[in-house]
Order: C-alpha cells, then structure tokens, then sequence
C-alpha cells in the first residue's frame, strides 16, 4: 500500500538566499527547522526532535521517520512532507483501521498549517533580501487507502465516536494538487491569515466548505487560525 | 513533556506509586509499552527490543516501561499513557531482557537497568522498567544484531541502526546507514565538510560573472522528499 502524504512546499523568487546557512548557532535556519514554532506541547507541529544535517550542499533536512520530514534549500524553499495516514495528519488507532476508515484528522490539517507559516516567517527573516512574494505548493499523494478516498470531517469537540453517520468530505482526486501565489508581506504581517488560506485551499481539496473548518475566528473581514483555540486543546 | 513531570513520575515508580504515570505522553525519553510488548516468542520481538533500546542508547537515553495501557489522543501527536496493565513479576524477568539486549545490539550499552517493580498496593502485579541511560559520544551509533535463523540452522546477522526521534524508534534505512558509514558520523567531519561547501560558494560567487541559474523547479523538489 503506497503511504498516504501531504506535501506542502513555500518558495520565494530567485536570486535570493538564506544568509549564514551553514551556521549553527540559535539564530540560524539549522536551529529553526530543529526548534520551529509551536503552539501547545504535544502539538502536530514541524518539530521533529531532530538535528539538521546537510544531505546536498544546498539542504539542510530535519526528520521524524517517515511521519515529517522538512527540507530547507540554500535559495529559501522549504519542503515540508506530512504522512496523510494513522501517524500524523490521520485519525486511526492503527495502519488496519486506517486502511477501512482513512479520515483524517481536522486537529492536526489545520495545525500543521499553522506551524508551516509561521515556521515559514521565521525563515523568511534570514533571507538576503526581502522577497516581494511567497509562492506555496500542495500535493497530496496516495489519497486513495486499500481502494477507500481520504477524507475529512469537521470537528466535534465531543469526540467523534459520539456522533452519529459523521459527515464525510471525501477527496475529489487520487493526487490532487494546487499552487498559489500571495504577497511577502501578508505571511510577515498576518501569518494566521495565511494559515488559513492554506488550510482552505487544502479543504478543498475534499470540497470542504469553509465554515466547517474548526479553530478559526474572524478579525474584521478576515478569517484567521485562531491559536488560542489551539493552544486550548493542551488544556 | 517537560523533564520534571516524567522525573517525578518516574520518582514515584520506583517506590511502586504508579498513579503518576496515567496522563503521562510518549516522548523522546519515555516509551509506554503494554503487558505483552515483548514475548520474546519470536525473532521479530528480540529485534524490537533491540530496536526500542538502541533508538534511546543513540539519543539522550529514556526509559521503556512495560504495563501500561496507552493509545492515541486524537487532539495530540503523541500516546499517552490511560491506564495499568500491570504484569506479574514472573512475566517480567530483568535477566532475560539484559539477556536479549546483550545479544542483540553492539558495542555493549552501559548502565541499563532492569528491574520489575511491585504496585505499592501489594497484589503481586507491577510494572517492568527498562531504563537506558545517556551514552557516550564516543561509543555511539550502537546498532542492532539481528540473527535469524531457518530450518537448516543457517544464520544471517543483520546490522541495524535506530534512533529515537520524538515519541517513536525510527530505524535506518539500508541506504542511510550505508551513507552515514561512508561519510562518517563524526561531526567534525561535517563540520569541516560544510566549510569546504561554504568555501566553494565563495569562490564561485568572486568568480568571473556568468548567468544565474534557474533553480530547479519546485516539482523535482517535491519528488525528492518524497522519494527519501
């Protein structure tokens, strides 16, 4: 069975570089991709409890087995890879059920989300000069298990043993994919709304409307990852 | 978790209160295993142990402990540790496991302690503890022995490598441990490698202007990480 995987990727325009990249001091990029932000402990965040190490001479990589792997290019990409099954973005007690009912989990897609931008901004801030735009790329991979769609609920709060004949958004594609383009500036200024962006754009992947998206507030106009709600869960 | 909590519940398993582990979350320093973790019946469970300690011993060391009842909270990354499966001394024996992990990885792990700890309540139930303290530099990567065995008593050895990587013991692909062997796993070797890549940049960019070249586009990237 080919492993369920989400890829989510962000790059900037060329000609530009991570300054210092071969440092390892704590304001380097090695030590952001080992201790990238987080919200809560025991989050689905990028953290790995790995040690950068150089596998190119242009990428640094920190990884969790097969369930996260992050790669930083000298040029500022980062390639984050998420495994879509029962070990991170997916909600099963192990590979058997998971193969019956590959549902992912509402708690970590929107986490994971949340931690890739802010990680993002982090890193974005040791660029040589500063990019105009962020250009994010998301692939799903393998999002059929043993002949079953990937899909994706809302959350209940509850506990979804509780609630009766759950509505399913199911994945509209095997491999589907989407890239977007968004202003520098609005990952550095607003990185919750981006955040949000991306996990809308990843529902709809499932054609899951935004107002079922969970641990999200409004700010004026905008709808952000509300981090607070986050964070709460550790609670 | 944060190191006080687990040395308190581990400081009051070792007087048999084990009412401080329920709530505890695996992480890169504690492993919750059941009752039945490793029967030893089989090739495949010797090998996990070997796996689970030499992961901990190519850390910071941790501490494994047998007995307990965990699963998954489905609003965290992590297992964490809901009830006892307490076991009888006689399905725990400390010899045994030392037995198995002296077999099964190389070079020796120093310090490892095994013991099984009665419940503070009596009954005769409690819980094994394998504790793997942190490990020298020097004797590092300690790896696992695998022998297998078929019916014609023909053995293979298999090198292994694991290395604890947050809650789980992720072991080496063959490819990995073939690169790190050739590269070396002495950090002064990395470190003298990265100068040598830093210096090579810095000649590159005083060197006569030529036209940038266009990065490799996302996709191959993307197909890279999904390949490792």
């Amino acid at each position: 069975m080919s492993t369920p995987s989400y890829v989510l990727a962000a790059s900037v325009p060329s000609g530009n570089r991570v300054r210092r990249f071969f440092d390892r001091d704590e304001e380097s990029a090695a030590s952001t991709l080992e201790r990238p932000p987080t919200f809560r402990w025991a989050g689905f965040d990028l953290r790995t409890m790995d040690t950068a190490r150089l596998i190119s001479d242009d990428c640094l990589e920190v990884r969790a087995g097969e369930r996260k792997v992050l790669q930083l290019y000298q040029d500022g990409t980062l390639v984050a890879k998420a495994a879509a099954d029962a070990s991170l973005l997916g909600w099963g007690l192990d590979e058997a059920v998971f193969a019956r009912i590959p549902r992912l989990n509402p708690v970590p897609v929107v986490e994971w989300h949340l931690a890739f931008a802010h990680t993002y901004r982090r890193l974005i801030a040791m660029l040589r000069a500063r990019p105009e735009s962020i250009r994010f790329r998301m692939e799903l991979h393998n999002a059929r298990v043993g002949g079953n769609r990937l899909f994706l609920t809302q959350y209940y709060e509850r506990g979804i043993q509780n609630v009766h004949n759950p509505h399913r958004y199911q994945v509209f594609a095997d491999n589907p994919a989407e890239d977007v383009t968004w202003a520098a500036g609005l990952l550095i200024d607003e990185p919750d709304f981006v955040a949000y962006l991306l996990v809308e754009k990843f529902a709809s992947f499932f054609d899951m409307p935004p107002e079922d998206i969970p641990f999200v507030k409004t700010i004026g106009q905008r709808r952000v990852i509300d981090v607070d709600a986050i964070k709460a869960l550790s609670r | 978790m944060p190191e006080q909590v687990l040395d308190a519940a581990l400081e009051g398993l070792a007087r048999g209160a084990f009412g401080p582990l329920i709530g505890l979350y695996e992480d890169h320093q504690f492993e919750a295993k059941g009752p039945v973790a490793y029967d030893f019946a089989t090739p495949n469970s010797r090998y996990e142990l070997a796996k689970d300690v030499t992961s901990f011993a190519n850390s910071n060391g941790g501490v494994i402990v047998v007995g307990l009842d965990h699963s998954r909270n489905p609003n965290s990354a992590l297992d964490v540790v809901r009830g006892l499966s307490l076991i009888p001394s006689a399905a725990f024996n400390p010899r045994q496991y030392l037995g198995v992990i002296r077999e099964h990885t190389y070079p020796t792990i120093h310090g490892i302690d095994v013991r099984w700890i009665e419940h503070d309540g009596g009954g005769g139930a409690g819980l094994g503890v394998i504790r793997i303290p942190p490990q020298s530099a020097d004797a590092k990567p300690f790896t696992i022995l695998r022998v297998v065995e078929d019916g014609t008593h023909l053995k293979q050895f298999v090198l292994g490598y694991a290395l604890r990587s947050g809650p789980d013991s992720v072991p080496m692909t063959a490819h990995q441990i073939q690169q790190n062997l050739k590269r070396g796993m002495d950090t002064v070797g990395q470190r003298l490698a990265a100068i040598e890549v830093l210096l090579e940049f810095l000649v590159e960019r005083d060197a006569a202007p030529h036209p940038a070249a266009e990065p490799p586009p996302i996709a191959n990237r993307i197909r890279r990480i999904l390949e490792t």
